[in-house]
């Protein structure tokens, strides 16, 4: 579940807050739990919802915190800049490839990102993931491949970016 | 071309970043924060209806009174205007005779 939250937000504290707040939701509504599904289908759902929920929060404050820096240039920082995030379980050699691969995994749209993550993070099979995503099959295996494909695009930028 | 290779390479490397990683682990004291948010939260929602109810009541008559008071004041402020009125229409008149007298 941490593991999840962290892949997707890309902050320590964020990531703990969602666990949290995944754990306090499934025990309060574990009656509504509908055994169609799996619990860990379940508990994946919830996290990555809660995750997506945090995201978009994430993105209204950074167009907050763009609005306000027209007016005020010091207070126009965001709190938490994600651009530079180490995840914790990535080897320590590929740690700067690691750095550059979620920087360009943020800019993916939802429905991408989460396939990407739950299959190359979660290492999860494509019918879990369709599982959790409550969509085909075939549909999981078009995002991963347009999500390769869009992180390939992306990595290309970052790094003709660089050698400038 | 050793460029776009190397551009490639450095792709690919990225991309294959992810193997052999290891799953984040939370802050150890994650869960007893968990279960201190969910003790907290019990405590604060599952207050019963026995307790609560007559609260309610008791605010509810506390409004009901107050509501009244002022009601009561306002009346009663009413039929004061209404007599000081009255009084000082007579007491004009009184003086409006005395002023044709004086005259």
């Amino acid at each position: 579940m941490f593991n999840t939250a962290i892949s997707f937000v890309q902050q320590q504290e964020w990531a703990e807050d969602i666990a949290q707040e995944v754990f306090i939701e499934i025990y309060q509504s574990i009656e509504k739990f509908n055994e169609l599904s799996s619990l860990g289908t379940w508990i994946y759902r919830v996290t990555v919802n809660k995750c997506l929920d945090q995201i978009r929060a994430q993105k209204r404050q950074k167009r907050f915190a763009f609005i306000t820096s027209l007016f005020h240039k010091d207070n126009g920082e965001l709190i938490h800049d994600t651009s530079n995030f180490e995840h914790p379980g990535i080897l320590a050699e590929r740690k700067e490839q690691a750095k550059a691969l979620f920087q360009a995994i943020q800019g993916l749209p939802e429905a991408q990102k989460t396939a990407f993550l739950l299959s190359q993070i979660e290492e999860m099979s494509q019918k879990e993931i369709a599982e959790i995503m409550n969509v085909s099959v075939k549909a999981v295996e078009s995002l991963i491949q347009r999500a390769k494909a869009s992180l390939r695009k992306k990595l290309e930028n970052i790094y003709d970016g660089r050698r400038k | 071309m050793n460029k776009s290779s190397d551009k490639e390479k450095w792709v690919n490397e990225v991309l294959s970043s992810t193997e052999g990683m290891k799953k984040a682990e939370a802050n150890p004291f994650l869960y007893e924060k968990i279960i201190y948010k969910l003790q907290h939260r019990e405590t604060v929602q599952d207050i019963p209806a026995k307790v609560l109810l007559p609260k309610w009541i008791l605010a509810g008559v506390v409004i009901l009174l107050l509501n009244s008071l002022v009601l009561v004041k306002e009346m009663n402020r009413g039929k004061n205007i209404r007599n000081t009125d009255t009084q000082g229409m007579g007491m004009l008149s009184e003086l409006g005779n005395q002023t044709t007298y004086n005259y």
